[in-house]
């Protein structure tokens, strides 16, 4: 069947089987390789996107709860301001290791800081729970975002 | 292949789910994880389904006085970030899953799960929640939480039913503890878990809620003995913790043991009577 929805701001059609999984579309048919498939069943959260501003595992998403929604891989988020601050944050934190899990890190930080401009070290350790980092760098991971958040003050 | 067929309100959902016995698809979190061979529990269930996220009646959160009814296709993150609802009932749904799954999880798919180490369960069981259960042929049927659960992933909505309404009554209890022990903060599946409540008049214990998850095919609470507990004067926390050392059936898989369960859940409801019931 024909599912529309909005994909990094633009309208986009897709034939698909209504239970196939967001992340395979996006990976197969699209070609946007940000969203990395790693536990395929919602515990790593490397395959993380955003839905109408909010985190979800792409793995996890039949694409009939797609429809008429907008997604935002990290391919679109790299486009604006807030993800040049969050990029910034994450240099100045060393917060990057291998970076298999950085696009779903990024993204879930992106969904903290639009609600909470100003987190707290809890609010931002509780933001990334559903995110797993292999190279284990989860204390330069909380510090990459908070420091986003004092570099990118007044963009969220 | 599976079909979709397309509702976008309750009436053509039922009607669907009458005729063709239609799988419910609901947040997706649960019915999209593949077993070893790449199969969803979509894939191994009938070949029409029904997803209830765009019917609208399903979607609303309303409080009253009385009670707080929430429709099935709510998410959890929804309920978490609604300002009238109180911490005793979103403590237990911040334990579900991680931000990612609560963005699409909900709380009707929750207990159509019905796994015993489903984490809002104890505190549904303990707050006397009710399920409303529609169909296109009868009048909605509207029952405990505790009889609609009846066992391990099974649950008793007939073929032609949809949960419709989880109903909380709106009660006050002066203090409530929830504990979920996991492997980790997120994304565990509880190895056990324990909800209990009280209520409180000029310092004299009027009503308490104990109920217990992961230690049973189902949650384990049992009314009479809460009030029997009530009735004893001068409280005894060993005899209280004794009694329902008798009613936990946990098992040993690969999560834990039925020893160390079992004494966990003890030591917690051990620790809820010293703190909150009989400080």
């Amino acid at each position: 069947m024909d599912i529309n929805f909005i994909l990094n701001g633009t309208s986009v059609t897709c034939n698909a089987d209504p239970t196939r999984r967001l992340l395979d579309v996006l990976r197969e048919d699209f070609r946007l390789t940000a969203a990395k498939e790693g536990c395929g069943e919602g515990e790593c959260g490397s395959c993380a996107v955003l839905i109408d501003g909010r985190l979800v595992n792409s793995c996890l998403l039949p694409m009939i709860l797609v429809e008429g929604r907008s997604v935002v891989t990290l391919e679109g988020y790299k486009k604006t301001q807030r993800f040049h601050a969050l990029k910034a944050g994450f240099q100045e934190a060393g917060s990057v290791q291998c970076g298999f899990c950085t696009p779903g890190f990024v993204l879930a930080a992106e969904a903290l800081l639009s609600e909470h401009p100003n987190p707290t070290q809890e609010q931002a350790v509780i933001a990334v729970e559903g995110n797993l980092c292999r190279c284990t760098g989860y204390a330069m991971i909380i510090e990459g975002i908070l420091n986003a958040a004092k570099i990118g003050e007044g963009l969220w | 292949m599976v079909t979709l067929l397309p509702v976008r309100t309750l009436m053509e959902a039922l009607t669907v789910r009458k005729e063709l016995h239609a799988t419910i698809l609901n947040g997706a979190t649960d019915l999209m994880i593949r077993d070893p061979n790449k199969q969803t529990a979509l894939d191994r269930s009938s070949a029409s389904i029904i997803a209830l996220s765009q019917i609208d009646e399903l979607r609303h959160i309303d409080v009253d006085e009385r009670t707080i009814q929430i429709g099935s296709a709510v998410t959890i993150d929804e309920i978490l970030r609604d300002p009238r609802i109180e911490e005793i009932i979103k403590s237990p749904l911040r334990s579900i899953g991680s931000p990612a799954i609560r963005t699409m999880a909900t709380l009707g798919g929750n207990i159509c799960n019905a796994s015993p180490a489903g984490d809002s369960l104890p505190m549904l069981y303990a707050l006397d929640a009710r399920v409303v259960l529609a169909s296109a042929d009868a009048l909605p049927r509207e029952i405990p939480i505790a009889a609609f659960l009846v066992g391990v992933r099974k649950t008793s909505l007939r073929s032609d039913e949809i949960l419709t309404q989880i109903i909380i009554p709106n009660d006050p209890f002066s203090a409530f503890s929830f504990r979920k022990v996991g492997q980790r903060k997120a994304n565990a599946i509880s190895k056990c878990s324990f909800y209990g409540a009280v209520k409180k008049e000029e310092g004299r214990v009027t009503d308490v809620r104990i109920a217990f998850g992961a230690v049973g095919t189902t949650v384990i609470r049992d009314r009479q003995q809460e009030l029997e507990l009530l009735q004893t004067s001068p409280p005894d926390i060993d005899a209280w913790v004794e009694s329902y050392d008798r009613l936990l059936r946990p098992i040993d898989d690969l999560r834990s043991t039925s020893a160390y369960r079992r004494r966990v859940c003890l030591n917690l409801l051990r620790d809820f009577l010293e703190r909150s019931v009989f400080p």
